[in-house]
């Protein structure tokens, strides 16, 4: 195991980690909430490092990104851990259930192979690829060396300085953005929603961003919601940041029905007043 | 009444639960969440529970 970076000296026996806004105190043989952090003797290591629970040649539309090479694949990895909850996770095998089988990784091994496939670069998916730090900002490096792109797909629920050091590696990243309220970021992802907001208006100006929002019906489908949302994003990072709507599917805990069709249009409609590329996806 | 604990072997401090209800938990330098008062007039504690992202705090 990589002993983490961004953590200091806890309460008594726990260690307090930095990594993200929960800033978990994790007791001693603990993990933090992301269940991939973990305190041994004091000190905090990396669990998941070089370890991959998915390795595959996906298209760039697939995380989505549309509007940045278009028509290319892209190595894409990704391991086990999730800082948030998210009682509608679409992915839980891997974000919730970390005990999940994973092969080991190293990062010149994916570089090289990123190479040999003739992909542009390396997208960090799946799970959460900001607890995944210390191996994605190694990898990040050293594919950037090598000419290649890295790629983050994000709840961006991460720390600012964090972030700050992974960012000139760091050259685009589909951003999650749940909701616009805070309750809905409190009653579904055990999180808030100001560091996302700050996550994105770090990483808007810094690479190329695109965002997502998951419509789940009668938690935040409403148009007041959807229009909130819109403004948010045209008045702090702009009308030409693409905003892609998700469709919903029932999974993990929740058993609300799939997001109606019509509501989807109806956020684009909400969202073409506003912003220049409004897609809707998962449909 | 319903009685509400903090497993405190579970609780890594995050801190939501004070977010969200200041008036029945708190995060104290122990590093771990503590219950303060069993009752709460405005939230629903149940709710609160199930929001905690490790599952340690349990409404009986």
């Amino acid at each position: 195991m990589q002993e983490a970076q961004f953590y200091e000296p806890g309460t008594g026996t726990r260690v307090h980690c930095l990594l993200c806004p929960h800033g978990c105190q994790i007791g001693e043989g603990q993990a933090g909430l992301c269940g991939v952090r973990v305190n041994k003797n004091g000190r905090l290591y990396s669990a998941n490092y070089g370890r991959a629970a998915s390795v595959a040649l996906d298209p760039i539309e697939k995380k989505p990104l549309y509007h940045y090479h278009p028509g290319e694949a892209i190595l894409s990895v990704g391991t086990v851990g999730c800082n948030l909850a998210c009682s509608f996770c679409q992915n839980w095998t891997i974000s919730k259930q970390v005990d999940t089988p994973t092969q080991a990784v190293e990062s010149a091994e994916l570089v090289a192979y990123a190479q040999k496939l003739k992909s542009f670069g390396i997208a960090y998916t799946y799970n959460e690829p900001f607890i995944w730090y210390e191996f994605v900002r190694e990898t990040a490096q050293k594919a950037k060396e090598e000419g290649l792109e890295n790629v983050l797909v994000t709840n961006g629920y991460v720390n600012f300085e964090p972030l700050e050091a992974l960012l000139p590696f760091i050259d685009a990243a589909n951003i999650d953005l749940k909701s616009i309220r805070d309750s809905f970021y409190h009653k579904m992802c055990g999180g808030s929603v100001a560091p996302v907001l700050e996550t994105i208006r770090t990483m808007a100006p810094a690479c190329h961003v695109e965002l997502t929002n998951l419509i789940i019906p009668g938690e935040n489908d409403s148009e007041e919601d959807i229009r909130d949302l819109v403004d948010w994003v045209h008045d702090h990072v702009g009308p030409d940041v693409p905003l892609h709507f998700s469709r919903y599917f029932p999974c993990y805990k929740l058993t609300t029905p799939p997001t109606p069709l019509a509501t989807l249009t109806k956020a684009e409609a909400i969202a073409r007043r506003k912003l220049k590329y409004v897609y809707l996806g998962n449909m | 009444m319903a009685k509400v604990t903090v497993d405190a072997s579970v609780c890594v401090g995050c801190g939501l639960c004070e977010q969200t209800c200041p008036e029945v938990f708190e995060v104290r330098d122990d590093g771990v969440a503590h219950v303060k008062t069993q009752q709460c007039a405005t939230c629903n504690l149940q709710e609160v529970a199930d929001q905690c992202p490790v599952s340690c705090i349990k409404v009986e």
